[in-house]
């Protein structure tokens, strides 16, 4: 009994988890409120839809949650979404085959996640301005990419079979019942997951994110780990790029605007901190969970989107409050328990 | 400070405190634990709300149980932390930036005029539009006294001052002190080292848990007045002074090849594997650049650091570890858990440390038997100054470094801690493990070391082995067992 009230102890000691378990009991609070206003909330096909709906978010939270916890944010990622979106398009569009597509677009996002670690790692930059020029520069490309236009239905080209095998295996299609979206979001949540918390490059971003300086006097290579996670950011932003693509069948220039910010919101609704260190992607999975549930719950009360967008905002902001009074709290404590 | 007890959220940090300070008296501070020392000042500055006592300053009750009478006193504190603010000139920290200055349309030039006979008085050549950020660190403590002055304030606070300023610098501080204390001004010289107050201070208060347990007169200022106080230190220092034998046939484990940066000219030296090497440094911008060529955080202009023979860049080597100064805040990640922050530096060594729980298990298991079994559940902010001391030094144990640099481990420690941090020190030495110790005061390091080098302007080397002890020019603890070799 007793050792399993310690391991009971140890489990809710895990660093985020207290924050992680308070989204999931908001989750779950929220999601029954909105069924019993509406009760096709709870229906299948309600539940399926949301599972997809929000594998996009999560897929950006995970991105966004990386770069928080070492301590930066990026605010490139909406756009990276957009640029890959449109590049994936228009080299399908003009007869690339599926998977060389992929992968070259899963290149380019590589490059500029290399970018924008080494303007944060090694040059120093202050990382919302570094990632914010990257944003612009990612849009920019979006633009560019098709001269200015959408493009066309992916399939033109490559024959109906191909775009539809596009299309179904990112968006479209089902396994085991459930849309493939989010096995896709959630087969790289857990290796995320797995990365963070249980491998060397983990610990190191979190070490980088808590402190620095230590950091580097225990042998932490800050650059190359910084780097490192924009790269997996930016991977996520690519996948989410081909989930819109396969969804609309076209690439759109304006694809993931604003999405960093709903990786942001996913992050510390799920309790990652923005001050970098701490935090649990099991917490962003239950933020970009709130999220799609907030989302799709007031629609199908039928609230306004201004309504909507409120709301959110305010459970974004009561989430970082939470996080700052409980940091300060905690100072006060220390600062009483050094003195005496 | 009449029968002073004072309270926060029902924790008492003073107790019956009584302290008189005269004018233009310097009066000693020997904390021998820092409960209570912030507090203290705390009380003495700012007049917070009083559990019972009385509180004077300039013949003036400015606080008491009953009330407080003024706001804040005018006491300048003088320490690691500087008050000036960066980014602006010497004479705007004097004249402008202090409470009083009313002048809304700046005469610089008249201002100028106005500091110069202060600046000759204290015998500093520094431009008055110098920056705070080039001034050097004894420039900085003669400014911010100046600036008390400026002020008016009746009463400095001089916090551990020898671990800022050098040797021959503090023998400066002093000559100034005097002539400002001939002129009314009081000092309240607080060291946790008693023969540092020996050279200045005309009566010394000893503090322990927030309480002042003696006050030493004139004639009681001898050096062995403080045994009863500090026995168990000092025999413990005693009885190790010469455990450490220097044994030069050992094998080198650390070469600095001709490093070369902006202050730093061709310096050259080496550390032999288990020996204490301490360099203190005389030139504290020399200090400041060494510190961050070692950390990584400034590249060399030239040179080369090799540990093992194997030309190394700092800190990606772990064969060569840093303690940074104060390392329970500096080196902790405290968002991990402890036995994670134990383990940090581990995964060269153990690759599968964070995949396998059962390595870390077995880590514990080993290390409880040293830090004992609750730290491991504690979060690290819960954590006793001493506990994060403790681990970040079994960290570095972990790691298994050929050597170990500690900048200034024994700063703003009291002497629980300190021997706490010499113990640990001790450790590294016994498993072979090189320790160099960068500090500017040799107290506390002297009595550890088989070598001492003295850094001066220009990179100049000053070597002793430990039979030259004796000849340091030095007033530090310990110092005088080098004499009679006992």
């Amino acid at each position: 009994m007793i050792k399993k009230q310690n391991e009971l102890k140890k489990f809710w000691k895990i660093r985020g988890m207290g924050a992680a378990l308070t989204a999931f009991i908001g989750l779950i609070v929220i999601y029954i409120a909105f069924g019993l206003i509406n009760p096709m909330v709870f229906s299948g096909q309600n539940i399926l839809n949301l599972l997809r709906s929000m594998s996009k978010y999560l897929l950006i939270g995970v991105a966004q949650s990386c770069v928080m916890i070492t301590g930066n944010i990026d605010l490139s990622l909406g756009s990276l979404v957009g640029m890959s979106a449109m590049i994936v398009a228009t080299l399908m569009v003009s007869g690339v085959p599926v998977i060389a597509a992929i992968f070259i677009t899963l290149l380019c996002g590589i490059a500029i996640g290399i970018l924008n670690g080494l303007l944060v790692g090694k040059f120093k930059l202050p990382p919302f301005i570094a990632t914010l020029g990257t944003m612009f520069v990612a849009r920019g490309i979006a633009y560019m990419v098709n001269n200015n236009r959408n493009t066309d239905n992916i399939g033109i080209k490559l024959g109906k079979g191909s775009a539809d095998a596009f299309q179904q295996f990112f968006y479209y299609g089902k396994t085991a019942g459930i849309y493939n979206t989010f096995w896709i979001s959630l087969i790289l949540f857990i290796a995320f997951f797995f990365l963070l918390s249980k491998t060397r490059t983990g610990r190191h971003i979190y070490a980088i994110g808590s402190n620095v300086e230590a950091s580097k006097l225990s042998g932490v290579d800050v650059v190359r780990t910084t780097i490192k996670t924009y790269i997996f950011s930016s991977v996520c932003a690519v996948i989410v790029g081909f989930i819109l693509c396969a969804q609309a069948g076209m690439g759109n220039m304006e694809a993931g605007n604003m999405y960093e910010m709903y990786g942001v919101a996913a992050g510390v609704i799920g309790g990652v901190s923005p001050l970098g260190g701490s935090g649990l992607l099991l917490g962003t999975f239950a933020g970009a969970a709130v999220w799609q549930t907030l989302e799709n719950g007031l629609n199908m009360i039928g609230a306004q989107v201004g309504i909507q967008r409120i709301v959110i905002g305010i459970i974004v902001v009561l989430a970082v409050l939470m996080d700052v009074v409980i940091r300060s709290g905690k100072k006060i404590k220390i600062a009483n328990k050094s003195t005496k | 400070m009449e029968r002073v007890t004072y309270k926060e959220q029902d924790v008492t940090y003073l107790q019956n405190f009584e302290l008189n300070i005269y004018e233009g008296e310097i009066v000693g501070l020997l904390p021998i634990n820092a409960y209570g020392l912030p507090a203290f000042l705390h009380v003495l500055r700012s007049n917070p709300p009083l559990y019972y006592g009385y509180v004077y300053y300039m013949d003036t009750l400015v606080n008491s149980w009953q009330g407080m009478k003024r706001s804040s006193n005018r006491i300048s504190i003088i320490g690691g932390q500087s008050s000036l603010v960066e980014g602006q000139s010497v004479l705007s920290n004097i004249f402008i930036l202090r409470p009083g200055f009313k002048q809304e349309i700046l005469r610089m030039n008249l201002l100028k005029k106005q500091l110069q006979p202060f600046l000759d008085d204290m015998n500093l050549s520094i431009s008055p539009d110098t920056l705070v950020e080039q001034l050097t660190a004894f420039e900085r403590v003669m400014v911010e006294i100046l600036r008390a002055v400026v002020a008016g304030s009746h009463l400095i606070v001089l916090l551990e001052i020898s671990t800022i300023v050098n040797d021959s610098e503090i023998a400066r501080l002093h000559e100034i002190m005097k002539h400002y204390a001939d002129n009314g001004t009081s000092f309240l010289y607080a060291s946790p080292h008693f023969e540092e107050l020996l050279q200045i201070c005309d009566r010394a208060a000893i503090m322990t848990d927030g309480c002042i347990v003696k006050v030493l007169s004139g004639d009681q200022m001898k050096p062995d007045t403080l045994l009863n106080f500090d026995s168990e230190y000092d025999m413990r220092v005693r009885r190790t002074l010469h455990i450490w034998s220097d044994d030069n046939t050992q094998k080198v484990v650390f070469e600095a090849k001709n490093i070369t940066g902006q202050y730093i000219k061709g310096l050259n030296f080496q550390v032999y594997s288990g020996e204490c090497l301490v360099i203190q440094n005389l030139d504290n911008r020399i200090f400041h650049e060494l510190i961050h060529i070692l950390t990584g955080n400034e590249p060399m202009a030239e040179g080369t650091i090799l540990v093992e023979g194997c030309a190394v860049k700092p800190c990606k080597n772990r064969k060569m570890a840093v303690v940074l100064e104060r390392p329970g805040k500096t080196m902790l990640f405290k968002p991990m858990s402890y036995l994670d922050n134990l383990c940090m530096t581990i995964d060269e060594r153990i690759p599968g440390v964070w995949m396998d729980s059962k390595i870390r298990k077995s880590i514990r298991l080993e290390y409880s038997k040293i830090l004992g079994d609750d730290v491991f559940d504690k979060k690290i902010d819960d954590l006793t100054d001493i506990e994060k001391t403790e681990l970040v030094y079994m960290r570095i144990m972990l790691q298994r470094p050929d050597i170990v640099f500690c900048v200034q481990p024994f700063k703003g420690m009291d002497m629980a801690h300190r021997m706490r941090i010499r113990e640990l020190q001790e450790m590294f030495l016994v498993h072979g493990i090189a320790v160099v110790i960068l500090t500017i005061n040799m107290a506390d390091a002297l009595s550890l070391a088989n070598r001492v080098i003295q850094i001066k302007e220009n990179t100049v080397l000053t070597e002793y082995e430990q039979k030259d002890f004796s000849k340091l020019p030095l007033t530090v603890p310990w110092h005088s067992l080098y004499h009679t070799g006992s």
